[in-house]
C-alpha cells in the first residue's frame, strides 16, 4: 500500500531544498530486528506504513547478535516464563518494570514459534526442536539450577533473525525507503508528534513523512565510547532526536560492558561461548569467577563478570605483554561442537585476534556493548514522560521499541539474549499497538511545521560549516571521555572532570569543519550530524551517572558501592536543552506485575 | 525428497542444458576415437583411407561424431551469442546465421561422408 | 554487440596525491573517486598511510583516510567484524569485505574500486537496487501449504544441516559482482548470490513451493547463464560456493525431466 506522495520547495537561509511530502499511517524509524518486526506487523494490519531507514536492513546492527534468543519453550528441561521473569528482575538489579518483564517474558514463547513458523533456520536437537542453550544469568526455579533458555542458530542468531524478518517485510510488500537519513521528528503546536523529516542521500532530495504514529527503532548508541561491539552506525540517532524535542530519555547511565570483547579489535565474542563451557582466566592461570560468583561462575550476569575481569586486571593479575586483558578458553571444547555451534566467533577470533580456538585462548576485555536507557515508554510501547505530576504521561503520536527505548525491561543491567527478544517482543507489541489506535488512511490534519525548519536549519548549518575542528578528532574526544570517566567502575570526582571535558566538546562542535558540501551521500555530513547525535547522548549518560550515587547493575559507583533502594529504586530521567545543559528528575519503578499469575519479586540481595 | 514434478514443463532452457551436458559426454570416447583414427591413418593414401572410412562401422562412428560435433558447438556458440549480443534483432539475427552455418557446414560434413562410403 | 571501450566521461583519469609525512612505514592506497555533482570524470586518488599508525584492515585504512586526510572520501561501512556486508568492494582486484581484507596481505599498492559492473552513486558507493529487486523476486520466504502447529515445525539436525553454508550468505554480493555472466546479463541473469539464498529456500525441509520454486527459475537467463567460471566461489568471503548451490538447483531441474 503505497502512500501519497507531493513536491514543493522550501527556504532555508535563502537556499533552495526540495521537498517531496509523503502521507502514511504509521512511519518506522530505523529497520533493525524491531523497526522490521512493527513494519510487517502493520502492513499486515492494513495500516500505511513507511519504514526509513540509513543503511539497508540486513546492514543494522542485530545481524552482529550470536547466542540467542530467549524464551522459556522446556525444550532442553523443565522450564517456566515465571523463571524467566525473575532471572530478568533479578539481572535488573530490581530496576526493571516489572508488569513489562511479565509481558516480555510471557510474549517470548509465542513470538520465538512465530519467528521459527517464519523460517528461522533455528539449531535443533536430536528430537527436531529449537536447540537452547545456557546463558549468563538464566537460572530455573528461582536461581536453583542453570536453565537452557537461549534459542540459537548457531552462534549468528542475529543474522538469522534479521534476514527472517526483512524476508517477512518483503512478504508483506512493506514500504522502503532505504538510506534515508532522519534528521529530526515534527511536533505541533500541542506537542503531538506528526511524522519526520528525512535526506535522500541516494540522491540528495529532503522528504518529510507525515504519520499519525512515529515508530523509533533506531537502536543504541554505542559509538559513545572509544571501544565497543557496536557498528560504526550505532549512534543511537532517534535517542538524540527525543531530546531536540524537547523530551527526557530514562536511565541513560546504565550501559552494559560486555565481558568478552576481543582485546584491540572491540568484535564480540558471544556469552554463548561460555554456556558452551568456556571459561575465563588470569594470569596465574585460576578460574577466577568462581571466587566472585560462586554458583553461576562464568555464567554470572555480565555487569558481574565484567567488574570480576576489571579487579582482576586492577590487582595486576592481567595477561599479556601489558597485563592488561584476560584470557577465553574453549579449546578443551570438542572441535565438532566449536564447528557446528560456534562457527562464527572461531571465525572471528581467528581474523581478529589472529587465534585458532581449539588450540589457543582468545584474548578478551570488557567492552561497551548495549545500553539499557533509552526513550522511556510504557509495555504498549508508547513514549512516556513526567509531565504536571503523572510519571506515565503519554506523549502522543510517538513509540519507541528495541535498544533505543527503555521500557524499561532491562533496568539496570541486560541479561545475554533478552534483547533480540525485546526487538520481536515489543516490535509486534507497537505493530499490535497502532492497530488498535490507528484506522487505516485517516486524513492528517493541517498544521503549522516550525520544528521543520529548525531540522533543515540545522542540516544546512552543518552542511556548510567552517570553523577548524575536525568531526572525527572531536568524536575520539568524547569516545575517549566516554571510555575513561564513565566505565565499568565510576567515582564522582571523575565523573564530574568527564562532564566537563564533554561540556568543551560541545563547544568546540560548534566550531568544527564540515568539507564535503554536496548533497547526494554526503557521508562527511553524515557523520557530523550522527556526531550532534552522540554528543548530546554522552551528556545525558555521564549526568545520569554522576546523578546517581549508589551501585545498581551496570552502574558501578566506587564511591557508592552499595545499591540503596530506599533512595534510588526509581528510573532517572533526564533532558538536554539546546546548549547541553542536563536537567534531570526521575520516575517510579513499576515493581507490579501485569497479571495476578505471578507476585512481585521483592528487591533483595543479587548475589550468583 | 519433496515434490518436483507438479509444475514441470520440460522447458527448452533444461533441455538446452542436459543436451549440451550429453554431447559433451558422448563427444568424450568419440573424440578419442577420432583422434586415435586418425593418427592410425597417417602415412595412408586416399585409396586406403576410403576402405577404412566405408566400413559401416567407422562409418557411422563418424556420422555420430560429426552429429555430436556440430550439435555441442551450435549449443555453445548459441550461448556466446546470448551472452553477448544484448540487443535483441541482433540476437535474433545472429542466432538465425549461426542455425544456418552450423546446419549448413554439418550436413555438408555428413554428406560428405555418406558420399564417401556409399559412393563409387 | 559488447562494448569493449569506456564511454568518454567514464574514463578514469589520475587524481590528487596525499603523501605521508614523516612516517616509517607507509602503503599506497589508490581509490576510485567520482561525484556525481560535479561534471568530472573518474579519478584515482593516492593517500600514503602511515601503517604504526593505522588498524590493520582496508577499511581501518579508509577510515583513517576519511578521518585525517580527505573527509570527502565515500563508502559504506556499518560492522566493522564481517557480519553486515556494508563494505563490500574491489580490493587489489578481488571483491571482498574491506573490514576483513588484512592491508599486508596486498602487495605493493591497494588498488580500491567500488564493486564491478555496478552504477556507482559516489566513489566507493554502488547503486545495488536492482540486485535487491532480483532478491525479492524470488520470493525469499518460508512457503508451507500446511497450517501452522502450536508449537515449532520440527526439523531433525541433519535437515537443518543442509541449510549450512547456504544461510549465512550476508548479501554483499562480491560474488554476483564478480561473475562476467553477470556482467553481461545482470538484468535476466540473477546472479549467484541470489541463486543461493534461493536454493537455501529449496533445501529447507520446511518449505513446502519446491516445484514452484524449480518453475520459477526454469529459465534460460535467470538460471542458465550460470557457466561455472566459478569466480563467485573463489571470491565469497564468508567461503560459501554458491557454484555449488547453483549446480544442485540444475540437477534438480534435469530430475524434475525424469
Amino acid at each position: 500500500m503505497a502512500g501519497h506522495s507531493t513536491n514543493k520547495t522550501t527556504q532555508v537561509l535563502g537556499k533552495a531544498y526540495p521537498m517531496t511530502e509523503h502521507f502514511y499511517d504509521v512511519v518506522v524509524v530505523g529497520a533493525g530486528g524491531a523497526g522490521l518486526r512493527a513494519t510487517f506487523g502493520l502492513a499486515e494490519r492494513g495500516l500505511k506504513t513507511a519504514c526509513i531507514s540509513k543503511v539497508f536492513p540486513t546492514r543494522s546492527h542485530t545481524v552482529a547478535a550470536q547466542g540467542g534468543i530467549s524464551a522459556a519453550l522446556g525444550n532442553m528441561g523443565a522450564d517456566d516464563w515465571r523463571w524467566h521473569m525473575y532471572d530478568t528482575v533479578k539481572g535488573s538489579d530490581w530496576l526493571g518494570d516489572q508488569d513489562a518483564i511479565e509481558f516480555m517474558v510471557r510474549e517470548a514463547i509465542p513470538a520465538i514459534i512465530e519467528l521459527e513458523h517464519y523460517g528461522v533456520p533455528f539449531s535443533r536437537t536430536v528430537d527436531g526442536k529449537i536447540y537452547q542453550r545456557p546463558f549468563g544469568g538464566m537460572t530455573t526455579e528461582y536461581g536453583k539450577g542453570i536453565a537452557q533458555r537461549t534459542c540459537a542458530a548457531a552462534d549468528r542468531t542475529g543474522h538469522a533473525i534479521l534476514h527472517t524478518l526483512y524476508q517477512q517485510a518483503l512478504k508483506h510488500s512493506a514500504e522502503f525507503f532505504i538510506e534515508y537519513f532522519v534528521l529530526d521528528l515534527i511536533f505541533d503546536q500541542q506537542g503531538v508528534c506528526r511524522g519526520v523529516i528525512a535526506w535522500n542521500l541516494d540522491d540528495g532530495t529532503i522528504h518529510q513523512f507525515r504519520a499519525h504514529m512515529v515508530i523509533l527503532a533506531t537502536g543504541g548508541y554505542g559509538r559513545a565510547y572509544f571501544s565497543c561491539t557496536s557498528a560504526h552506525t550505532c549512534t543511537g540517532d532517534g535517542n538524540a532526536m527525543v531530546l531536540r524535542a524537547g523530551l527526557p530519555l530514562q536511565d541513560m547511565e546504565f550501559v552494559q560492558f560486555h565481558p568478552t570483547g576481543i582485546y584491540g579489535a572491540g568484535c564480540l565474542i558471544t556469552e554463548g561461548v561460555r554456556g558452551e563451557g568456556g571459561y575465563l582466566t588470569n594470569s596465574v592461570g585460576e578460574r577466577f569467577m568462581e571466587r566472585y560468583a560462586p554458583a553461576a561462575r562464568d555464567l554470572a550476569s555480565r555487569d558481574v563478570v565484567s567488574r570480576s575481569m576489571t579487579i582482576e586486571i586492577r590487582e595486576g593479575r592481567g595477561v599479556g605483554k601489558l597485563k592488561d586483558h584476560i584470557y577465553l578458553h574453549l579449546e578443551h571444547l570438542d572441535p565438532k561442537i566449536i564447528h557446528e555451534r560456534l562457527p562464527g566467533i572461531a571465525e572471528t577470533a581467528r581474523v581478529f585476534a589472529g587465534v585458532d580456538v581449539t588450540r589457543e585462548p582468545i584474548p578478551v576485555i570488557p567492552t561497551c556493548h548495549y545500553n539499557m536507557g533509552g526513550v522511556p515508554t510504557n509495555y504498549r510501547t508508547e513514549v512516556v514522560t513526567l509531565k504536571d505530576g503523572n510519571p506515565d504521561h503519554v506523549v502522543s503520536g510517538l513509540m519507541a521499541i528495541g535498544e533505543a527505548a527503555c521500557v524499561s525491561v532491562h533496568g539496570a543491567n541486560r541479561l545475554g539474549s533478552n534483547s533480540l527478544l525485546d526487538l520481536v517482543v515489543f516490535g509486534r507489541a507497537a505493530a499490535n499497538r497502532c492497530a488498535e489506535i490507528i484506522r487505516p488512511n485517516t486524513p492528517h490534519p493541517e498544521i503549522t511545521l516550525q520544528s521543520m525548519d529548525m531540522a533543515l536549519t540545522r542540516l544546512d548549518y552543518f552542511r556548510h560549516a567552517k570553523g577548524s575542528v575536525l568531526p572525527a578528532s572531536l568524536r575520539l574526544e568524547m569516545q575517549r571521555v566516554m571510555q575513561n570517566d564513565c566505565g565499568v567502575f565510576r567515582t564522582g570526582d571523575i565523573l564530574q572532570n568527564g562532564i566537563e571535558k564533554l561540556k568543551e566538546s560541545w563547544q568546540k562542535l560548534q566550531d568544527v569543519r564540515v568539507h564535503d558540501r554536496s548533497m547526494v551521500w554526503n557521508s562527511d555530513l553524515v557523520e557530523v550530524l550522527e556526531l550532534d547525535n552522540l554528543l548530546y547522548q554522552a551528556i545525558a549518560t555521564i549526568t545520569s551517572a554522576h546523578r546517581r550515587q549508589e551501585s545498581r547493575g551496570a552502574h558501578a559507583r566506587e564511591d557508592f558501592p552499595k545499591r540503596m533502594d530506599d533512595q534510588w529504586l526509581k528510573h532517572t530521567i533526564v533532558w538536554i536543552d539546546d546548549q547541553g545543559q542536563a536537567k534531570i528528575d526521575f520516575r517510579p519503578v513499576h515493581l507490579q506485575p501485569l497479571s495476578k499469575d505471578v507476585q512481585s519479586f521483592p528487591p533483595k540481595a543479587r548475589v550468583y | 525428497m519433496k515434490h518436483l514434478h507438479q509444475h514441470s514443463t520440460g522447458s527448452e532452457a533444461v533441455r538446452h542444458w542436459w543436451k549440451q551436458r550429453l554431447t559433451a559426454v558422448i563427444l568424450v570416447p568419440l573424440g578419442i576415437w577420432f583422434v586415435v583414427s586418425l593418427l592410425t591413418q597417417v602415412g595412408s593414401d586416399y585409396q586406403q583411407f576410403v576402405t577404412w572410412l566405408r566400413s559401416p562401422f567407422i562409418t557411422a562412428l563418424m556420422i555420430g561424431f560429426l552429429v555430436s560435433l556440430f550439435y555441442h558447438g551450435y549449443l555453445g556458440m548459441q550461448v556466446v551469442i546470448e551472452d553477448y549480443v544484448s540487443d535483441l534483432a541482433r540476437r535474433a539475427f545472429w542466432l538465425i546465421l549461426l542455425k544456418l552455418i552450423w546446419l549448413g557446414t554439418g550436413l555438408l560434413s555428413i554428406i560428405a561422408v555418406l558420399f564417401v562410403a556409399l559412393g563409387g | 554487440m559488447a562494448k569493449f571501450t569506456l564511454a568518454a566521461h567514464a574514463k578514469v583519469q589520475s587524481g590528487k596525491d596525499f603523501p605521508a609525512q614523516g612516517a616509517q612505514k607507509t602503503k599506497k592506497i589508490k581509490v576510485y573517486r567520482w561525484d556525481p555533482e560535479t561534471n568530472q570524470n573518474p579519478r584515482v586518488d593516492s593517500y600514503e598511510i602511515d601503517l604504526d599508525q593505522c588498524g590493520p584492515m582496508v577499511l581501518d585504512a579508509l577510515i583513517k583516510i576519511k578521518n585525517e586526510i580527505d573527509p570527502t572520501l565515500t563508502f559504506r561501512r556499518s560492522c566493522r567484524e564481517g557480519v553486515c556486508g556494508s563494505c563490500a568492494m574491489n580490493i587489489d582486484g578481488t571483491n571482498t569485505l574491506a573490514c576483513t581484507k588484512y592491508i599486508q596481505d596486498v602487495r605493493g599498492d591497494i588498488r580500491v574500486y567500488p564493486l564491478p559492473h555496478m552504477p556507482v552513486v559516489k566513489d566507493l558507493v554502488p547503486d545495488l537496487k536492482g540486485i535487491y529487486q532480483q532478491y525479492q523476486s524470488i520470493e525469499p520466504w518460508l512457503k508451507n501449504n500446511q497450517p501452522a502447529p502450536n508449537r515449532e515445525r520440527l526439523q531433525t539436525p541433519e535437515e537443518r544441516a543442509r541449510l549450512d553454508g547456504l544461510w549465512e550468505c550476508i548479501l554483499c554480493f562480491s560474488c554476483s559482482t564478480s561473475c562476467p555472466s553477470y556482467w553481461w546479463n545482470g538484468d535476466r541473469y540473477l546472479g549467484p548470490a541470489v541463486l543461493l539464498q534461493a536454493y537455501r529456500w529449496i533445501a529447507d525441509s520446511r518449505d513446502t513451493a519446491t516445484a514452484d520454486r524449480l518453475q520459477q527459475l526454469e529459465d534460460p537467463f535467470k538460471l542458465y547463464r550460470c557457466h561455472t567460471i566459478m569466480n563467485c566461489t573463489k571470491t565469497c568471503p564468508k567461503g560459501l560456493n554458491p557454484a555449488k548451490a547453483i549446480g544442485e538447483i540444475k540437477k534438480l531441474q534435469m530430475a524434475r525431466q525424469l
